[in-house]
């Protein structure tokens, strides 16, 4: 979601390997630790890392750079799955963070509270994600 | 299509993600991290090592001895301990921003406040070490020509002097703006993208759903 190429994801990912580890030490338990990894994760995506120089960023190395899995379940799933991405990559690195946390079912408390803004925000930045998304992917599979 | 159903698409995408190994997490925990400010700490020890092998360059020219080289002792100090208080506060200024457990606002906002001064700070000591270093380049080159030709400071006429201070302010004003070119190199981007996302989750500040 951070990153357009599949080497920039697979570093991202030994950063927040590596980050979490560091930071392992100084969890205190007053958060649930699914929240406290989330907080580290995309701290680290947005606020501490650099992407190395690589090819320049194009539309379709967002789509080409995902693997498509050996079965798919429905032939449209692999077009809805680019569409999805691409969708989500026109997303600003704070409203990716929001979408990214309500896909992966957290509620608005949860939210708000991994990235620090007020639970009536989280809605209406959700409901202006909602709008950009159909205006891309409405055309595409109306 | 709409969020709920984006949501499944997403669910059944994360169930064909494949897990990885704990052999791959443990080499990934032994590799060096390429964080902003990791990267940052490097550049800022390669550049405490340069300043050392050219301070240990102009000590080695001072103590060469010969005489007209004198007043260089004046620059190697001035520079010896601006730069060394200025390294210091440069690199205590930088152990501050971490990569902390708190929310995304209160870190971007945390580590934005560091850099921002972070990166002002570096540019006014830039500022003010490039026209001492530059300055002490140009009567160190002079001094060597001149010396070559029997001559000594003393010797130089009103226009000489007008040349060489010429080249330093030449050289100054160059300097400047190559530094701020590398600073904004190094730390600019980041620190916009920063600025950038804090400003979008600061206009929650004003807005009700």
């Amino acid at each position: 979601m951070y990153c357009d190429l599949e080497e920039d994801r697979y570093d991202l990912f030994q950063e927040i390997v590596l980050q979490l580890w560091r930071a392992y030490g100084s969890f205190r338990g007053d958060a649930k630790i699914s929240t406290w990894m989330y907080r580290i994760s995309l701290n680290t995506a947005i606020s501490g890392f650099r992407k190395q120089k690589r090819r320049p960023k194009t539309e379709e190395s967002l789509l080409q750079a995902t693997e498509i899995p050996a079965s798919m379940p429905d032939p449209d799933w692999d077009e809805k799955r680019r569409f999805l991405y691409k969708a989500i990559g026109q997303l600003s690195e704070v409203e990716k963070a929001i979408v990214m946390l309500h896909l992966e079912d957290h509620s608005y408390d949860e939210i708000a509270e991994i990235v620090g803004i007020t639970r009536n925000y989280v809605g209406v930045k959700l409901n202006r994600i909602k709008d950009k998304l159909r205006k891309i992917m409405v055309p595409h599979f109306s | 299509m709409d969020l709920d159903e984006l949501k499944s698409l997403w669910q059944e995408e994360r169930n064909q993600s494949t897990d990885h190994s704990e052999e791959e997490i443990r080499a990934m925990l032994f590799t060096r991290s390429n964080s902003a400010m990791s990267r940052i700490h490097r550049n800022i020890v390669v550049e405490g090592i340069l300043t050392i092998l050219m301070g240990l360059f102009g000590l080695t020219v001072w103590l060469g001895g010969e005489e007209r080289f004198e007043f260089l002792w004046i620059f190697l100090a001035a520079l010896g301990l601006l730069g060394s208080i200025f390294y210091v506060r440069k690199y205590r200024q930088l152990k501050e921003v971490r990569l902390s457990a708190e929310d995304l606002k209160s870190t971007l906002q945390q580590n934005a406040a560091i850099m921002g001064s972070y990166m002002r700070f570096y540019h006014y000591y830039s500022v003010l070490l490039i026209p001492i270093l530059s300055m002490s380049g140009v009567l160190y080159g002079y001094s060597v020509g001149a010396a070559e030709e029997g001559r000594t400071f003393a010797d130089l006429s009103m226009t000489e002097w007008g040349i060489l201070l010429g080249i330093g302010i030449t050289y100054v004003a160059i300097s400047y703006f190559a530094v701020r070119w590398y600073i904004d190199r190094l730390y600019g981007r980041h620190f916009r993208e920063m600025k950038s996302c804090l400003k979008e989750l600061d206009s929650s500040d004003g807005e009700r759903e």
